[in-house]
This record gives C-alpha cells, sequence and structure tokens, in this order.
C-alpha cells in the first residue's frame, strides 16, 4: 500500500484535486421552475444591510423569483461580468457610467416595460435624479438613492472653540472665517495639528464648489474661441444628457468657476486652513476627522455617515454647503437601477427595479440611510427626516432637492459628455486643481491661467473624442478570416519545412518527433493564449473600441493613435515615459551595485552566512501588495523613516523628504521601497559568483594579485554576463512595474504625475476609460521599446556563454 | 554540474583573517537592522490601537492608552472627547453621560497591551455581513495552487527538456521566440485571452485560472533548459544503451535530478497562484468561488484609513509566504545557484 502510494503518488493527487475540484465547482441546485436574479451588491455592511432587507421584502411579494448576490468590493466587478458575458440580471448605475453603458447597449430600455401609470410615476422622483436616466423617449433606469454633496463638522471642536456651529444659511466668508478660527498648531512645533477644513479632491468636489457659486461647466459654447479645427458637435445619440446640458463644449474658464477655484487657492495657501502637500497633519491609524482634528469636512458626500456613526470620540453633524457670491448650488450623485440586455429574465429583473424605486424599497433605502431616496415623498417624510441615529439636521441631506411650496431646488447632477468625460476630469481637471491647490505649485499661476488650461485641454479632449466617432466599421469575420488565413500558411510552411528536415534519417525522425511532443505544451499555449492574442491586439491598437460595447460597434481609426502617441499630442505618454525612465535611471545602478556589494559579502566563508542569505532575501518573498501598503505608511512625511533619517526626531520632520507628496521625492520613494527588497539580485549575483570556477582565483593569487586585482581581473569579467542580464531585465522589469506603484500611491498617478509609470497608464486607458484600442497601442509601443533591449542583450550574450552540456552544432 | 561539485564551490571561498571576518559579521548585523525594522514595524503597528499608532517617536510595543476618571474612590475609565483651552475635557462616561470635567482629575495610564482584536476583525467577519466562508476560501486557493504547481513543474520541465536535448528542425528559432515572449506585457494579450475564455465558457470556473499553467511557462522553462544543460551528456547516452526511449530518460533520470528546479519552480508558482489578485478578479464571479487574495484584498478598501486593520492585514497575506519559504528554502537556494542566470 505504501510502496503503491510512493510510485503512484501523482495520479493520486491529481486524483484528489480532481475530486475537489467537482466538488468545488458544483453549483447550488436550482429548485426547477424558479427565476433566479443576479444582483451585484457591495460587500460592506451597509450595502448588504439594504440589499438584504430588499430581497426579502421582493421575494415575499413575488414568490417564484429568488435573488442571488454577488457580493465585491471591487469597482470593476459589474464591467467584467458584462464583458464576459455573465452580466447581473440587474445593475446600480451611476452617472460615472451611465454614459458607457448606454452607450454600449448593456442597458435595457425600461419603455416597453412600462404601463402608463408606471410612466407617470416617473415624476415622482426628484427630477434632478430622474433626468439622467431618461434619455429622449428611452428610459434606462429608475431612480433609487442619491449621494447630496454636504458639509459635516465636528461639535466638539466648534465648542472648543466658541465658533457657532454652521447653518443652512452659511456664505462662503463665514465658511472661511470658521476654518481660520478652527485651525491651531498646539504644540508651536510648526505642523498643524487642528486643520479647520478640508474636502473631497477629486471632480465631484470641484463641481460642488463650482456649483456653490451658480458655475456650469459644460455649455453649448465655449468660452474662448477654439484654436483651430474644432468639428461641430455631431447630433448622434452618443452624449448622454445631464442636467448640465447635452453634448456641449466646456466652460471651465467661466468667471463663475474661476471665482471659485480663486476661493479655495486662498483657503489652502494663504489662510492654510487645509491639509496639502506643503501642510501635512502628522500621521495617525485613523482618518483625520475620527481623530478629532479635522473641524469640517466638507463639502464631500454623503456617504460618510454611516462610517461616521461608528466614531465614539467624535460628536458630529451636518449643514448645507455655503452658498457662494455667485448663487446657490451643491452636486448630487444620483443612482438608479437597470436591467442589463444580458439578463434572461427581463420581465423579473424589471418587477425588481420597479420594487427598489417604489414606496416600499424607497423605506427600506430609508430606513438602512445607505443614500437618500430618491423618490420625493420618501425623501420628504419623516422616515428620513425623523430617522434616528445622527446627523440631526437631515433636512440638510434633501434641502437642495425640496421643490415643496415653489421652492426652487438646487441641486445638480454631475455633467457628462461623449466618451472622453472621464479623460476631463482626470488629465484636465482633477490633474491641474490638485497641483495648484495642494501640491507643489508652479510659479506664477492664478486661478485665472490654471482655468484657462484646464479649458483647453478639456476641449481638446472633447474634439478629438468627436473626431474620431467617425471612423469605418471593423468587419470582424474578414478581419479573422484573414488572421486564421495567415496563420494557416504559415503553419503549413513551418510543417513543410519540418517534415523535409525528418527525412534525413528515421533516427532523426523519431528525435523530430519527441521534440515536438516535448514542446507541445508550449507552442500550443502559445498559438492559442500568445501569438492569437497578440495579432489580435495588434488590430485592436487600429481601431476605437469601448469594450464594454459589442465588437460591432469599433471603428478603425487607422495610425491615429500612434500618431497622436508618437508626435507627442499625448503628454501623458511623454509624462509616463519620464516616470518609467527616471525610475529605471536610479533604481538600476542602485540595485546593481547594492545587490552585488551584498553578494560578494555573502560570499565570504562565514560561520552563520546561510543565516544572513535567508534574512537578506526575506523582503523580496513578501507580497508585492503587503509591501506597497507598509511603505506607504513609512514613508509619510511625518513617518517612521523621515523620523530615523533625520537622527531620531532631531531634524524637524517638515524638513524631512516628503516622499509620497512631492514630485522631486516620489522616485526616489519608489527606488528606497525597491532597494529593500535588494535580496533578490543579491541572490542572483551570489549564484554567479559561485559558479566561478576558484581555479581562476588560485592563478590570480599565484600571479600575487591583490584582493581589489583579483575582483577587477577575475569576478567582474566573469560575473559581466549575469551584470548584463540583469541590466536588461532590470529595464524591462521596470517598463512593466505596476501594483507596488498603483499601492503606493493609492491607485493614483503620484503627485503631478511624477508616477504616472506606463504599465499603469495603459491600465487606466483601457481598463478604467474603456479605451481598448488607445490601450493596444500603448502596450505595443512598449513591446518595441522591450524588444529593442531584449535584442541587446542575445545579442551580446552569446559571446560570453559557456554551457558545459552544449552539442557542437550539427 | 552535480550537486558534490556545487557544494564544492559554493564553500570556496578563500579563508579570512580573524579581524576581517569580525568586520564582515557587524556589517551584515548592521545591515540586518534596516532589513528587518519594516517587519517589526509592520507587525507592531498591526498590534496597536488606532489612536496611538502613528505617533513619534515611535514606540516599538503595542501600547494602549486609558482615561479613568477618580469619583468617591472608585475609578471608572472613560472615553476623553476633547481638551478644551479653559483646562476642562469633555468627556464621555459608560453611562451615556456626556460631561466637562477638570483635566486635571482625569488620569491617563499607558500599559503594553497588544490588540489582537485588529486579527480577529479581520479573520472572523460579523455573521450577519453575509456567509463569507474562509475554509472554502482557503480550499478553493488551495485547489488552484495545486493544479497550477502540478502543470506548470510536468508542462516547463517538458519543454525546457525538449530544447535543452532533442534536436528538431526550427528549434533555435522557436527558442529564441519562446524567450521573446518573456518580453510581451502581459497587458497585451489580457483583453483578447478574457474574450477566448468567454467564448468557451469558461467565466466563473476555476478554468481560466489552472489551464494556462498546463502550457508551462517561457521562464520556468527556460530555468529546466538552463539545469539540463548543465547534465553532462553521458548520463543521457549511458541511459540510451540501457535501452531508455527519450521520454524515459527524461521522466526517470533528468527530471528526478533537477529537483532543485522543481522546488524553485513549485514554489513560485505557489506563490504567484497564492498572490493572483487580477486573475480571479477577472474570471470568478460567484461568492463561494473566491480565493483569499480577493477575500483580503477586501480589507485592503474596507479598512482604507485603519492602519492598525491593514497591517495586521498584510501581516496574515505574509505568514503563509514566510511559512513555505523557510520550509523550502534550502532547496530553493540551491535551485537559483545551480540554474542561475547564464544569459
Amino acid at each position: 500500500m505504501l510502496s503503491a502510494i510512493r510510485t503512484a503518488w501523482l495520479p493520486l493527487l491529481l486524483l484528489a484535486l480532481g475530486a475537489l475540484w467537482i466538488v468545488l465547482e458544483r453549483s447550488p441546485v436550482q429548485a426547477p421552475g424558479v427565476v433566479v436574479l443576479r444582483w451585484v451588491v457591495n460587500s460592506q455592511e451597509r450595502d448588504q444591510l439594504f440589499a438584504r432587507a430588499a430581497r426579502q421584502a421582493f421575494e415575499r411579494a413575488y414568490p417564484g423569483v429568488r435573488i442571488q448576490f454577488i457580493k465585491t468590493n471591487e469597482g470593476r466587478k459589474v464591467e467584467t461580468m458584462i464583458s464576459g458575458g455573465d452580466a447581473p440580471d440587474i445593475i446600480n448605475v451611476g452617472m460615472d457610467r451611465l454614459h458607457y453603458f448606454v452607450q454600449a447597449g448593456v442597458l435595457r430600455d425600461l419603455r416597453p416595460f412600462m404601463a402608463s401609470p408606471d410612466l407617470a410615476d416617473l415624476r415622482s422622483f426628484f427630477p434632478a435624479t430622474m433626468a439622467p436616466f431618461r434619455q429622449g423617449e428611452h428610459v434606462y433606469a429608475i431612480p433609487w438613492g442619491y449621494v447630496p454633496f454636504i458639509l459635516f463638522y465636528n461639535k466638539n471642536l466648534f465648542d472648543k472653540y466658541g465658533v457657532p456651529y454652521p447653518d443652512d444659511r452659511w456664505t462662503w466668508e463665514d465658511y472661511r472665517r470658521a476654518a481660520i478660527r478652527l485651525t491651531h498648531d498646539l504644540d508651536g512645533d510648526g505642523i498643524v495639528d487642528e486643520f479647520g477644513a478640508s474636502f473631497a479632491q477629486w471632480q465631484d468636489g470641484y463641481y460642488c464648489w463650482i456649483y456653490q457659486n451658480g458655475g456650469r461647466v459644460l455649455g453649448p459654447h465655449p468660452r474662448t474661441q477654439p484654436a483651430a479645427g474644432y468639428p461641430p458637435s455631431p447630433r448622434v445619440e452618443r452624449g448622454s444628457r445631464s442636467s448640465d446640458g447635452g453634448e456641449g463644449w466646456a466652460t471651465f474658464d467661466d468667471p463663475d468657476v474661476v471665482q471659485a477655484v480663486a476661493f479655495l487657492h486662498r483657503l489652502t495657501r494663504v489662510d492654510r486652513v487645509m491639509p496639502t502637500e506643503a501642510n501635512q497633519p502628522k500621521q495617525a491609524g485613523m482618518g483625520l476627522f475620527e481623530a478629532g482634528r479635522l473641524a469640517m469636512n466638507g463639502p464631500t458626500g454623503s456617504f460618510y455617515i454611516p462610517t461616521y456613526r461608528t466614531y465614539e470620540h467624535v460628536d458630529w453633524d451636518i449643514a448645507s454647503v455655503p452658498a457662494g457670491p455667485g448663487g446657490r448650488g451643491t452636486m448630487v450623485a444620483p443612482s438608479g437601477f437597470g436591467v442589463t440586455t444580458q439578463s434572461r429574465h427581463p420581465r423579473e429583473a424589471w418587477e425588481l427595479v420597479r420594487f427598489l424605486g417604489s414606496d416600499a424599497g424607497q423605506e427600506i433605502l430609508a430606513d438602512t440611510g445607505l443614500f437618500v431616496p430618491c423618490r420625493r415623498s420618501i425623501a420628504l417624510s419623516p422616515r428620513v427626516l425623523n430617522a434616528p441615529g445622527p446627523p440631526k439636521n437631515k433636512y440638510a441631506l434633501v434641502a437642495m432637492m425640496d421643490d415643496r411650496n415653489g421652492r426652487r431646488p438646487w441641486g445638480i447632477a454631475p455633467p457628462w459628455s461623449g466618451d472622453r468625460w472621464g479623460d476631463v476630469n482626470d488629465e484636465a481637471l482633477n490633474a491641474n486643481l490638485s497641483r495648484f491647490l495642494f501640491g507643489i505649485p508652479k510659479s506664477g499661476e492664478t486661478a485665472e491661467t490654471v482655468c484657462r488650461r484646464i479649458n483647453e485641454r478639456a476641449n481638446a479632449i472633447l474634439a478629438e473624442d468627436r473626431a474620431s466617432a467617425r471612423g469605418v466599421p471593423v468587419r470582424w469575420p474578414a478581419v479573422l478570416a484573414i488572421l486564421l488565413a495567415a496563420l494557416a500558411l504559415g503553419g503549413a510552411a513551418w510543417v513543410a519545412a519540418v517534415w523535409r528536415a525528418g527525412r534525413r534519417s528515421r533516427l532523426a525522425r523519431a528525435e523530430q518527433a519527441w521534440g515536438y511532443l516535448a514542446i507541445a505544451p508550449w507552442l500550443l499555449g502559445f498559438l492559442l493564449l500568445g501569438l492569437g492574442p497578440i495579432l489580435f491586439s495588434i488590430v485592436l491598437s487600429f481601431t476605437r473600441w469601448n469594450s464594454l460595447a459589442p465588437p460591432a460597434s469599433a471603428r478603425f481609426v487607422g495610425v491615429d493613435h500612434y500618431a497622436t502617441l508618437l508626435s507627442g499630442g499625448d503628454e501623458y505618454f511623454g509624462k509616463s515615459l519620464k516616470a518609467t525612465l527616471s525610475y529605471t535611471a536610479l533604481s538600476l545602478p542602485l540595485g546593481l551595485v547594492a545587490g552585488l556589494l551584498l553578494a560578494l559579502l555573502m560570499n565570504a566563508r562565514l560561520r552563520g552566512i546561510e543565516g544572513f542569505r535567508t534574512l537578506y532575501y526575506l523582503p523580496a518573498v513578501m507580497p508585492a501588495v503587503a509591501t506597497a501598503v507598509l511603505f506607504r505608511w513609512l514613508l509619510g512625511q511625518q513617518g517612521l523613516l523621515n523620523y530615523l533619517l533625520g537622527g531620531f526626531g532631531r531634524v524637524p520632520l517638515k524638513e524631512m523628504p516628503n516622499w509620497l507628496g512631492d514630485p522631486h521625492w516620489a522616485i526616489p520613494g519608489m527606488v528606497l521601497m525597491g532597494l529593500w527588497g535588494v535580496g533578490g539580485g543579491m541572490m542572483i549575483y551570489l549564484a554567479g559568483l559561485q559558479n566561478i570556477p576558484t581555479q581562476l582565483y588560485e592563478a590570480a593569487q599565484l600571479d600575487g594579485a591583490e584582493p581589489l586585482a583579483q575582483f577587477r581581473a577575475v569576478t567582474l569579467p566573469m560575473l559581466s554576463p549575469v551584470l548584463f542580464f540583469n541590466l536588461v531585465m532590470g529595464v524591462i522589469g521596470a517598463f512593466q512595474v505596476f501594483t507596488s506603484a498603483f499601492v503606493l500611491f493609492g491607485g493614483g498617478s503620484g503627485p503631478d504625475d511624477a508616477a504616472l509609470f506606463y504599465s499603469f497608464y495603459l491600465y487606466r486607458k483601457a481598463f478604467e476609460q474603456f479605451q481598448v484600442g488607445y490601450g493596444s497601442a500603448l502596450a505595443w509601443i512598449l513591446f518595441v521599446i522591450i524588444l529593442f533591449c531584449t535584442l541587446i542583450v542575445f545579442r551580446s550574450s552569446s559571446f560570453w556563454v559557456y554551457y558545459e552540456g552544449a552539442r557542437e552544432k550539427a | 554540474m552535480s550537486d558534490a561539485e556545487a557544494r564544492q564551490r559554493a564553500t570556496a571561498g578563500r579563508s579570512l583573517p580573524r579581524g576581517t571576518r569580525l568586520l564582515l559579521l557587524l556589517i551584515l548585523l548592521a545591515g540586518a537592522v534596516p532589513i528587518l525594522i519594516p517587519f517589526f514595524w509592520m507587525v507592531a503597528t498591526s498590534l496597536k490601537t488606532r489612536e496611538l499608532a502613528g505617533e513619534l517617536p515611535p514606540r516599538w510595543l503595542p501600547e494602549r492608552e486609558r482615561v479613568y476618571l477618580r469619583e468617591g474612590g472608585r475609578r471608572i475609565e472613560v472615553l476623553a472627547l476633547v481638551e478644551r483651552p479653559d483646562g476642562t475635557t469633555k468627556i464621555h462616561m459608560p453611562n451615556g453621560v456626556t460631561a466637562a470635567v477638570r483635566s486635571r482629575e482625569l488620569h491617563r495610564v499607558r500599559r503594553i497591551e497588544a490588540q489582537w482584536s485588529n486579527y480577529s476583525r479581520l479573520l472572523a467577519p460579523k455573521r450577519a455581513a453575509g456567509d463569507d466562508d474562509f475554509a472554502r476560501f482557503l480550499l478553493n486557493t488551495l485547489l488552484i495552487a495545486g493544479m497550477t504547481v502540478i502543470g506548470q513543474v510536468l508542462s516547463s520541465s517538458l519543454v525546457g527538456w525538449g530544447f535543452a536535448r532533442l534536436r528538431f528542425a526550427g528549434k533555435e528559432l522557436l527558442f529564441m521566440l519562446m524567450l521573446a515572449t518573456m518580453m510581451i506585457p502581459g497587458q497585451i494579450g489580457m483583453i483578447p485571452v478574457f474574450i477566448i475564455f468567454r467564448w468557451l465558457g469558461w467565466i466563473d470556473t476555476f478554468l481560466p485560472l489552472i489551464v494556462p499553467a498546463w502550457f508551462g511557462s517561457a521562464f520556468f522553462a527556460f530555468l529546466y533548459r538552463q539545469y539540463f544543460m548543465g547534465i553532462p551528456l553521458e548520463m543521457d547516452e549511458a541511459a540510451t544503451l540501457d535501452g531508455c526511449s527519450p521520454g524515459r530518460t527524461y521522466w526517470s533520470i533528468l527530471l528526478p535530478m533537477a529537483k532543485p528546479v522543481t522546488v524553485t519552480v513549485a514554489v513560485f508558482t505557489f506563490l504567484g497562484a497564492w498572490n493572483d489578485f487580477l486573475g480571479p478578479l477577472m474570471y470568478l464571479n460567484s461568492d463561494q468561488k473566491r480565493t483569499l487574495s480577493l477575500a483580503l484584498a477586501k480589507f485592503q478598501s474596507a479598512y482604507a484609513t485603519d492602519v492598525p486593520a491593514l497591517m495586521a492585514a498584510a501581516t496574515l497575506m505574509l505568514i503563509p509566504v514566510l511559512a513555505i519559504y523557510f520550509f523550502s528554502q534550502r532547496a530553493l537556494m540551491q535551485g537559483m545557484t545551480i540554474s542561475g542566470v547564464k544569459g
């Protein structure tokens, strides 16, 4: 028995794993005649609470329909499922995804399901939350909940300094005065301990400030005359409508917008009441608001409420956002539920969507307090206004929507126009404002020049988007046929050549058969998962395709993507190259020298040296994500590293490098993290050192060479192939840096895009903004760069390498 | 090169004078400090309270501060909310009352106290939060990792052997091609490969995560090939004289000799499967099919401002990896040293 196990362990193990596989892959058995609806739900507790309550109520009302949750905390899960052909039946869609979903035909038009009472019922939702989902005759989602942008404040801190609480009539000046009175450096060390204010520092927060001043960012015409060649906006159903107007052009240079930016600039740069890169808070194991060191958080989304409820040290409430001199307004982010076109049970799914928007569904939403219900009668009922638990001032959640008694509501849904509004947000708005307000400023910049720059960039993006919408549709069958034909031809030629070579002798034929048998796994994998996809991605790089849409919607744009990239039309491409190259230039030589020195040390004959090898190698086995999470914490300006480097705090931390926040220090910070894992490189050099025959050293010693001379005459030359190989592999590795930078900079590109690594930029384009064609072009340029490096190594390595088992060439 | 020869080379450094040895030891010890500090800091932070997690000068052992109010000879523990400039502190008492007391009446006591709850919070999510079944996730992960390791070792060694030992038309070209594929960024094929697996109906199964490993990997095949190249040809010739077919020679002679490489490949494949996040994220949809890394990644975003919990999660991610590393390190080092990187 035992010997059977010993000889047949592999089949037995495979058998066991196979059995396990069958058990684990088995899907739960469904009762016949029951319709199962799949619904993706965020895995956070508060979302789960709502979903479970809604499921219970719905299943009671509709026997025969079961709801199955798919829990995730990953924002892209729904998109992945859709493009995998495995879409859930209903999806919760917000403004940021609505356009892509409609454009890609992901959402089913609900109109055919709606009876006239259903249609009339659409007027029961707040108009600002209904408008985005209703496009022309089509209804793509039923409004569900919205996130109002409001002001959170810490009563403890307001009490402490005797500042009156914010009320719903506050103006910008009230906000500013309070923020100044609430900002304090308690211990006089030059580092602010209590900050007056902070707000949502991404597009939504910026929109909110602009709306507060009556400004708008999307209008029918650009205010400044476009440079040249702005095509007229095509009248197609592409641009999804928002309350900010339909298609059209960016108006970031509007005086109301400029005024808002100037006000923010005063708060961050002159009054210095907000945390910025130059005005950083001390590190803490929790957020500033929870730690009682931030008096006002806002304007920001109401989504913090469930979290803030768990803060036991903070007594807080909310208020409406203050009004600017130019008007009054705030951001609301509505979301609704729609039915996917892939759903096999659209009627049941529609019933569920309708239920979620009905009185009963909206009451559940109100009770769980996740978002504010979009249905007017529920949102303005005591269910919301007198709900238990903080905040006390619940009216601030609905004040901007309240249209009773002829009141004019002032909540505004964010704008959207075309496929690349996401680029407008990232590249035009966020990039410029975060540097101007919070980052390391450029000299001579004013609110006006920044706004003009944002606007020019935004309109250039919109113009590009509209120009590329006109292209020839891709004929996929023809493309596939050509690709397959080329593959078949190449394959046939190869087989013929192999067959001819095998004719020489029976022995050669047999060895040839063994050879191809042996490499068959790789060859098959290469053809199916390597070459095929690569050819496909070449084709993709000449197209423009929103990857959520069916492939039929792809359009040929020729070499447009390459032309844009290589002509310098994409400043982010340049930035990503610069970041990647400067990282390479810094990390490679340092890693090389450090690794080599360590390897020389480790090669010494010393008792316990193996223990040291293990120890030094440890950081290299740490999962990359875990390393980055750790270093994000160590590298802060007020972090442990600066404390230790500054002689245990003798140098004030303010004067130490701001590793993660200063564009000049971002790359060195990354390099430092990389150096910690230098043990990986060390092992490779050590391997090389140990492969150097000792006779060479003995000969050198006989010749009277000093250790240093031995190193120069023996070690370095013998090690040169390894060094060179590592150098090139390092370049390749640097071009593929992704996970560590992604986590270290919190999914962003670092200060002033200093850490916009090439792979990250590619990922952002292809997987965050669904521009698969452009992403493929980026990937191909990357490939060419890498190929170039590879060629160098192969050209040179053959001169150096000696294999003991190598055969003479036949 | 044989094992014995390798060992002989590994110890072939020249013997050193005593002073030099001491100096080297000191340098090595000094270098170990910056290597260890981050590890130590990670574990220490994972055991701290959130209030004290960021403090400088750093406390190397986790402490906890409790605030007591002395009242009629009794000490009651309270929550200090905010200290005011007038010398009073707003506190929250256990009975739910919020009051202001003079700051001097409060006693702040610090004690070394590890917050193991940071770990239990992660490992035992509330039952109400959903039916997370970590045993199931562990089984899923082990299944994927196990199948991946077996496939990777079998296929890569076979391919490496083919390129090292057999003569066939187009070998050089194919070998160059295989090396070239190592240089292709994975991002290029990601979308098309996804479309292929979708077309096969493999979405939400383990197949897309396991099958690619059975095609072998260019890098591991390269490692095997390097190693096989170093085994003298006489071995094969002797086997052939004894009547072994090429396949038999590979399976019974060469593969067993390549144990260090096999361990290296197995460990790296296992670690890759263990840490893989993107693959499971793309291909697995159902709850019960999740892997550990997906489950752990959930903590990353759920506890963004809860640094001790984050550090605890990072520590948890590291522990299994460390265990595997320690058990396999001897063979692993040998594999890396011998197969080396020769260009």
